[in-house]
């Protein structure tokens, strides 16, 4: 019963401070309102993680729990370096996605798992390192760099750069570099043993929404016409998409593997092409150009893809059975116990009460729980009013993101990209947990534990809000 | 446009979370649902109330190795095992009225569950077996199981992993569940079955002389004794002749008749094309006719339901008998049965006659040629009521490697049981 108070206190603070950040803008110069904001925030933070401490890990963990109660007090300390520099802009999307990221810490502190880390074996130490404090370093280092970075204006002199650089397929070569190199040199898809550093990452993300953005903007005045000719438009995008697909698709599932990087690319390409050309039948033309991309990659490629469909289509078939005999594989046994332990309760059992981890072994029970499966202890503990949480907060981040008329700029196309990466990203792995769509590898924004996913997330943070006090300023001055 | 494609895909996910968290699915009943293993279940209980199970960890049985393989077992470090706990444990785990109710339900037990079964009865039917291995059932008319054992059992309260291990290795099978999976030789229990398809073809057979054995193919079948001159049905029925049942199914029935007649009371399929080998054998409840024990008890219970034939069940369902036999068909089988009671094999019965009590029964043997010499498996089923006429219970006992027939093994074992069940021990 305590269990399931605590955590309506903790859902209804992070309601509240989406509330409050959809509603308000959030400024320095309104200390009242900052400070009824974060203290929403903290209260259910600290609530969260001083339950889990005493509950659920009894007293375990002393360091860690401090660690993660340190959290608040930075925070606050980011907002002291804001104020020091004097920046004026709305704090709301920093704080939508510092809402997102503690609730991630919080249930990766729940769930209490460890693992070898690079760093410390750099070090010598062999030992294994809770995954909540890694994580918990990684938003640290992020964050401070993204408030450094946008309150002395950094991500504004970058935006500005690329915005005056008129050559576009230099961004499609970086792309290519970053993902075809290392393989060159013989590091795989992963940087790191344990996962957490990813160059597709950073080439998806940044430089594929830089490239597609600049695209668009050179031919802006062609789309924008309203009496343009379809074809032409029709030539358009088959270009970029070209481009695309040489620059950023082959290499990624080819070299890379990662189909799930490949499937995000091409959904969040049709979704911000239907919004540029402002065209739905685009998007309806692309989803059936991608199911049929899905069909043809099955029947050419070999096993990985087969399983992961598999998987999706048959998992009660392969929830227990091997793929094939010779390996053991059990493909549909993920999705099996992922919706098995939601299945205790729609509103979750509260937190600490579900089972989510072997008694024995310092695992969970549905598998990668920790990275792209992050959506399961979350609906099996707080609640299927969680995962709306999650979603309202990509909503809001999508409706500040939009610009109200449609001029296409470079700043405004990549803006609304930004958003629409966050968004594809985050309801495909909503979706993959599930099995409406294949799983794929893809994390959630922000939750998910992955230290590169962090660190491309919060530049993303730092453009988007450095576009969006750009078109306030201008807008006042108007 | 971004809003109407992105809400529409949210709320298809919504929508998949709540059908996965809200419908019923028996696809996670599985014993491999580890999640489920931690999961308070719901109480067992019998017909009337009393708890066959309760509690999560550990998880009681009050009857102990008495139900074990109908009941199962439910434990963390196992899984689950047996029908019920295996079977319901997606409807005794999610309860789907509380379930929306977010601060109740932590306290949930989980759904009870009541079942047909009767505890005293159970327990019973568990002693009276005393050692033997075998399988009894019994139940109500209507196809409700009261009484379902499984012999050699296993103690579900003692469940370790080690004792767990110990029963999956052990040769007597005791997580097995023979009163359900079993598949035995019915013997001559079966000429229930051969009876009624003749009677059912207008026929009443011919009158035989039975010498004692009768020759099918290079096998030679014997009779207990040289019957000497058989007149008719029911007194060949009586004595469980072998020799008149042969010579009749092979004189009057062939191949097509007797599978359509089978299927009625049987769920293994049989060889394609039965020879005159296969029809003799089957006439005598061998060869190519395996039944479990809980087919028996409903072929009984059928001929005791005036033909109507029940769905068996441990769970109320609402399921319709469907008639398999005439009711006059079913009136003279029954008649006859009451017959091997009264002056058959199942002499051992008949003092419940004098008492004012129904019964009926027929008795059966098959002989198996195996590693241990000449084996028995005998069967008995039946039907009994506390009224004169009118049946109200159906059984049916198969002992494995019995040393003796049906009548001499299986008799005083279900005498025990129908004593309990007449007098509740009070005798």
């Amino acid at each position: 019963m305590t269990a399931k108070i605590i955590t309506i206190f903790y859902l209804i603070s992070l309601l509240a401070s989406l509330w409050m950040v959809s509603r308000y803008q959030i400024r320095l110069d309104n200390e009242q309102r900052l400070k009824k904001m974060l203290v929403v925030l903290f209260s259910g933070y600290l609530l969260a993680v001083t339950f889990i401490y005493v509950d659920t890990l009894r007293w375990e963990g002393p360091i860690l729990f401090l660690s993660m109660v340190s959290f608040c007090p930075f925070v606050w300390l980011l907002i002291g370096i804001l104020r020091r520099y004097g920046y004026k802009g709305d704090l709301g999307i920093l704080i939508l996605t510092v809402t997102l990221n503690s609730l991630g810490l919080v249930v990766l502190y729940r769930l209490d798992i460890s693992s070898g880390w690079f760093l410390t074996r750099a070090v010598g130490y062999q030992g294994i390192i809770p995954m909540a404090l890694k994580q918990l370093l990684y938003s640290m280092i992020a964050l401070l760099g993204v408030v450094i970075g946008i309150s002395r204006g950094y991500f504004k002199a970058v935006i500005e750069k690329i915005a005056e650089r008129k050559d576009i397929l230099i961004w499609g070569f970086i792309a290519f570099a970053l993902l075809v190199l290392p393989k060159l040199f013989g590091f795989s898809a992963w940087l790191t043993q344990d996962k957490s550093l990813q160059p597709s990452e950073f080439a998806f993300k940044i430089i594929f929404l830089v490239f597609v953005s600049k695209y668009y903007e050179s031919r802006s005045s062609e789309i924008l016409l309203k009496h343009y000719p379809i074809k032409e438009v029709i030539k358009l995008v088959l270009f970029v998409f070209s481009g695309i697909v040489i620059f950023f698709f082959l290499p990624l599932v080819i070299l890379q593997k990662e189909l799930g990087t490949g499937l995000l690319i091409g959904l969040s390409f049709i979704i911000l092409t239907a919004y540029v050309t402002n065209r739905f039948s685009f998007f309806m033309v692309g989803l059936v150009l991608i199911a049929l991309a899905i069909y043809v990659g099955t029947q050419l490629s070999g096993h990985v893809e087969k399983r992961v469909i598999a998987a999706w289509l048959d998992w009660r078939e392969y929830a227990f059975k091997p793929f094939r005999e010779g390996e053991k594989l059990y493909p549909g046994y993920q999705i099996f116990t992922a919706l098995a332990a939601i299945r205790m309760s729609p509103w979750g059992v509260g937190i600490g009460n579900g089972i989510l981890k072997h008694t024995t072994m310092d695992k969970t029970i549905v598998p990668k729980a920790v990275h792209d499966f992050i959506a399961i202890p979350i609906a099996a503990e707080i609640g299927i009013m969680a995962i709306i949480i999650i979603g309202t907060g990509y909503f809001i981040l999508l409706d500040k993101a939009m610009q109200k008329n449609r001029s296409l700029t470079f700043k405004n196309i990549l803006a609304a990209g930004i958003a629409t990466a966050f968004m594809t990203q985050g309801l495909y792995n909503l979706s993959s947990v599930i099995a409406l769509l294949p799983a794929t590898g893809i994390p959630l924004p922000w939750i998910s534990y992955g230290g590169s996913a962090v660190f491309a997330n919060y530049i993303l943070i730092g453009l988007l809000s450095a576009i969006l006090d750009d078109r306030e300023n201008s807008r006042r001055e108007e | 446009m971004f809003l109407g494609i992105f809400g529409v895909w949210f709320l298809l996910i919504l929508a998949a979370f709540f059908k996965y968290a809200l419908t019923y699915d028996p696809f996670f009943g599985t014993t491999k649902n580890v999640v489920y293993r931690h999961q308070t279940r719901g109480e067992i209980k019998d017909r009337n109330g009393e708890v066959l199970a309760y509690g999560t960890s550990p998880r009681i049985y009050p009857i102990g190795s008495a139900g074990s393989p109908i009941i199962g077992v439910a434990n963390p470090v196992i899984g689950s095992e047996g029908y019920l706990e295996q079977k319901y444990a997606e409807l005794m785990i999610s309860n789907r009225k509380s379930k929306l109710w977010y601060l109740l339900t932590q306290s949930d037990d989980g759904y009870p569950l009541k079942t047909t079964l009767d505890k005293n009865l159970q327990l019973a039917a568990y002693r009276s077996m005393s050692g033997n291995k075998g399988a009894i059932v019994i139940m109500k008319l209507n196809g409700e199981v009261i009484a379902s054992v499984s012999t050699p059992s296993y103690d579900p309260n003692k469940m370790t992993k080690k004792y767990y291990s110990e029963l999956t290795k052990s040769p007597d099978r005791p997580l097995f569940n023979r009163a359900f999976d079993g598949r035995y030789e019915p013997g001559s229990v079966w000429k229930t079955v051969i009876a009624m398809t003749l009677l059912e073809k207008n026929s009443k057979g011919r009158t035989i002389i039975c010498n004692g054995s009768f020759r099918v193919g290079n096998k030679e079948i014997k009779c207990i004794r040289p019957h000497g001159l058989v007149k008719d049905m029911i007194e060949a029925f009586t004595l469980s002749c072998n020799v008149w049942f042969m010579k009749n199914a092979l004189a009057e029935l062939d191949d097509k008749t007797l599978r359509i007649s089978f299927r009625r009371f049987m769920s293994r399929e049989m060889k394609e094309e039965l020879g005159p080998e296969d029809i003799a054998l089957s006439a005598i409840g061998q060869g190519e006719v395996l039944v479990s024990p809980m087919e028996l008890a409903t072929l009984a219970a059928t001929i005791g339901n005036k033909g109507m034939q029940p769905v068996p069940h441990v769970i109320n369902e609402n399921s319709a008998p469907s008639k398999v036999i005439e009711e006059k068909t079913a009136k003279k089988i029954s008649d006859m049965m009451t017959m091997v009671v009264k002056r058959g094999t199942a002499r051992g019965l008949s003092d419940y006659f004098r008492k004012g009590y129904f019964v009926a029964a027929k008795t059966g043997t098959a002989e198996k040629d195996n590693s241990k010499g000449k084996v028995n498996t005998a069967v008995l089923i039946g039907l009994a009521g506390r009224s004169t006429n009118k049946p109200e219970i159906a059984f049916s006992v198969v002992i494995e490697e019995a040393q003796g027939y049906g009548g001499t093994v299986c008799v005083p074992v279900m005498k025990e049981i129908l004593d309990y069940y007449f007098f509740r021990g009070k005798r």
